[in-house]
């Protein structure tokens, strides 16, 4: 994949998933800074002054982090943020060097957040266990519906869950290795989220993650050239 | 600038560390004068299909929970005026109790595995809604 490809394609997703955050701030008629959002947003989505949408989301990105005294939704509106600022150095920085590492600075996060996230549970006794996932599953305020709380009774599940969950994070960084890999990591990570989504209603993690993916997918293709 | 940075800085070079451990859980609890506490949790007994796809695109409430879950972890954090305005508010517009009403409101945290017994009430108020 091309870098203009990735960077656009990041864009498009990008634009998709601030559309579906700041519409549900909308409804709940939280206008500012959602709608200065959502005009970057429908800008870039429509490729239309991108660099300058790029801008005003970045700045867009302060005001709410400033309104809500950090992020609204954790870990998804911290990926919004770097995502936007990645692309907006990308439009930005003078040379395709500089540009290009933007790019590879978002691919190298999205890599992290997978193995950071698998090592810190690999080394928990309990994760190991499964008893930290049963924990989740019965005791957090994650849990979607009373149904989904109930499968902390359903002790093997919860153990393999634990564990294909750390597997999957853990060896998520060799698959930049083999061009066939990487896409069935993404596509394994895409279920993983959207097992969240369904599981524990963290639904906005979904698009923000996805929305890196493309900057992956040119990463490894620039990797596996040099 | 330094406030924008604080902000800013842990989402350009995050931790990334998600669910490293099930620590105590917070409980948002709502009644009116007298009445039998009631959790604030938006959780159904069981979704239809149709629900838990609409949810992949349309999830306000829940997320707004989470936010008020937020609010409460801050506040435990760090229990300064601004974070139990910032609580308080957002619980009472949270609840669908009338407009005007007088309501009690408490945070507690629960231990897991405890089933509710080793918990800590950790703010309670009369707060009226707006």
């Amino acid at each position: 994949m091309s870098f203009e490809t990735a960077l656009r394609l990041c864009e498009i997703l990008l634009a998709a998933a601030l559309i579906q955050r700041n519409l549900e701030h909308l409804a709940r008629k939280e206008l500012w800074p959602h709608l200065a959002l959502m005009l970057g947003a429908v800008l870039l989505l429509m490729d239309l002054a991108a660099p300058l949408a790029l801008l005003l989301l970045f700045a867009g990105h302060i005001w709410h982090l400033h309104a809500y005294n950090g992020p609204y939704n954790g870990g998804s509106d911290k990926m919004l943020v770097l995502v936007t600022t990645c692309l907006c150095l990308a439009h930005w920085l003078p040379g395709q060097g500089a540009q290009e590492l933007a790019l590879a600075y978002l691919a190298v996060q999205l890599v992290l957040s997978y193995v950071v996230s698998g090592w810190i549970k690999v080394k928990n006794a309990q994760w190991r266990s499964g008893q930290a996932l049963a924990e989740v599953f019965s005791h957090s305020i994650y849990p979607r519906s009373r149904r989904v709380q109930n499968l902390h009774k359903r002790p093997k599940l919860v153990f393999w869950g634990a564990w294909s969950v750390m597997l999957l994070e853990l060896i998520f960084p060799l698959t930049l290795f083999w061009h066939g890999a990487l896409f069935v990591a993404l596509a394994l990570a895409f279920c993983f989220h959207m097992a969240n989504a369904i599981l524990f209603g963290l639904n906005r993690f979904v698009w923000a993650w996805v929305s890196a993916y493309p900057a992956l997918i040119w990463f490894q293709s620039r990797l596996l050239t040099l | 600038m330094l406030r924008v940075l604080s902000l800013l800085l842990p989402a350009l070079i995050p931790s990334w560390r998600f669910f490293k451990e099930v620590g105590p859980s917070p409980r948002i609890e709502l009644r009116g004068a007298g009445g039998i506490w009631q959790d604030l949790t938006p959780r159904t007994g069981q979704r239809s299909f149709a629900q838990v796809l609409l949810h992949l695109l349309w999830n306000p409430v829940w997320n707004e929970y989470l936010y008020l879950v937020t609010c409460s972890e801050r506040l435990a954090a760090d229990p300064s005026p601004e974070a139990q305005a910032a609580f308080i508010a957002r619980a009472l517009a949270f609840s669908d109790v009338k407009s005007g009403s007088w309501v009690e409101l408490r945070l507690r945290f629960v231990e897991p595995g405890s089933q509710g017994a080793g918990q800590a009430i950790l703010f309670e108020t009369m707060a009226q809604v707006p």
